[in-house]
């Protein structure tokens, strides 16, 4: 390979890098999603990070009495951390929006870990026991049938939710 | 994009922080509170610093030069590569300041951000510009898995870059190959790509 300046080695590696793995714009926010969370990082706690970060800047126009650049503005907007007292009722129906929103996601994935993704199937090892007559059987095959129906009705209640 | 033509940060935030952890991986930068060894800077100091640059109008985005995010993104992976290749073996805390990218043209202002770091001695160097290298790290990263390796062959040795010449290539479609690249992102964020080895003396 020729020698190369340090930029152009840059470049090439970036070319290649960009036709195997993609543009930033190639991401979806739902594929950030899952590889933040891949890292182990929270999206939320990110946004307050970075909000920490910019009112830091954003201090020091305040302090020299100067108005806010618009994108500073609109960022400390966006990333204004729901955890902020509201400044207004607007801002006070959105956070309590998404906290409803956030509390019935968490609803939800609750009963999807409470509801298996199998058909269930049940260690019946009342079967072999002798002291049980063929009554006894039945009432715990019962049993065991109302379980099962139970189970489904719950999964198709979690399936169309 | 607002009715001004601001961007919604939160997206931003997320998306750029997700390219940031697989430019990380690709240069065996692995988990969340990775940092630039010598400098202590991690995926989200560089992410805040580029989206502070485009807020104070040091990075600009004008749209003949691509999208907003391929912009920041660019101006992320340069600062990161920047880092690694001055990187110093001294143990640092945090960095002190970074020099600002005024001019924006889409290469340009990628210009290295990082200047104030010293120059390392050669040795001390890792080979992250070593593209011998980097392509070897890649095709070992992806050789376990047909799929993938498949889309790394068409990409260094037919040289194609666009979904759709690697997709003729290979005989499947444009689709499937985003679908193959968004595997690659996943693959090498869970297992990261090799690692870099030290630059020798006389290495370019």
């Amino acid at each position: 390979m020729k020698n190369r300046t340090p930029e152009e080695s840059r470049k090439s590696i970036s070319r290649l890098s960009e036709a195997l793995l993609g543009k930033p714009d190639e991401i979806s926010e739902e594929e950030a999603d899952q590889l933040l969370s891949q890292a182990g990082i929270d999206p939320e706690a990110l946004n307050d990070r970075l909000y920490r970060r910019l009112y830091a800047e954003a201090q020091q126009f305040w302090m020299a009495k100067k108005d806010l650049p618009p994108l500073l503005k609109k960022a400390l907007e966006d990333l204004r951390p729901m955890s902020a007292p509201p400044r207004n009722e607007s801002e006070l129906a959105r956070q309590a929006g998404t906290n409803v929103e956030r509390i019935v996601e968490k609803a939800k994935l609750l009963a999807s870990a409470l509801v298996p993704e199998s058909p269930v199937e049940f260690a019946q090892s009342y079967r072999n026991k002798q002291a049980l007559d063929d009554k006894d059987r039945k009432s715990l095959d019962a049993v065991q049938e109302q379980l099962k129906k139970k189970i489904e009705r719950l999964k198709r209640k979690d399936d169309e939710g | 994009m607002n009715e001004q033509g601001h961007p919604d940060f939160k997206q931003l935030t997320k998306i750029l922080t997700a390219y940031g952890l697989i430019v990380f991986a690709e240069f065996s930068l692995g988990d969340k509170d990775a940092v630039v060894p010598g400098t202590g800077l991690s995926v989200e100091d560089f992410v805040g610093k580029v989206l502070l640059e485009y807020i104070l109008g040091k990075i600009k985005h004008h749209k003949s030069r691509g999208s907003l995010m391929t912009i920041l993104g660019t101006a992320l992976r340069n600062d990161i590569i920047d880092a690694l290749r001055k990187k110093s073996h001294q143990q640092e805390e945090a960095r002190a300041s970074v020099s600002s990218n005024e001019d924006s043209e889409t290469e340009e202002f990628c210009r290295p951000a990082l200047d104030d770091y010293s120059q390392d001695s050669v040795r001390d160097q890792v080979s992250v510009l070593d593209e011998t290298e980097y392509r070897d790290r890649v095709r070992s990263a992806f050789d376990d898995e047909p799929e993938l390796r498949e889309v790394v062959e068409a990409v260094l040795d037919l040289d194609l870059s666009k979904p759709e010449e690697i997709a003729d290539a290979i005989g499947t479609s444009a689709l499937d190959i985003q679908n193959r690249k968004k595997k690659l992102r996943r693959r090498l964020q869970a297992n990261g790509m090799g690692s870099l080895r030290k630059k020798e003396v006389g290495d370019v």
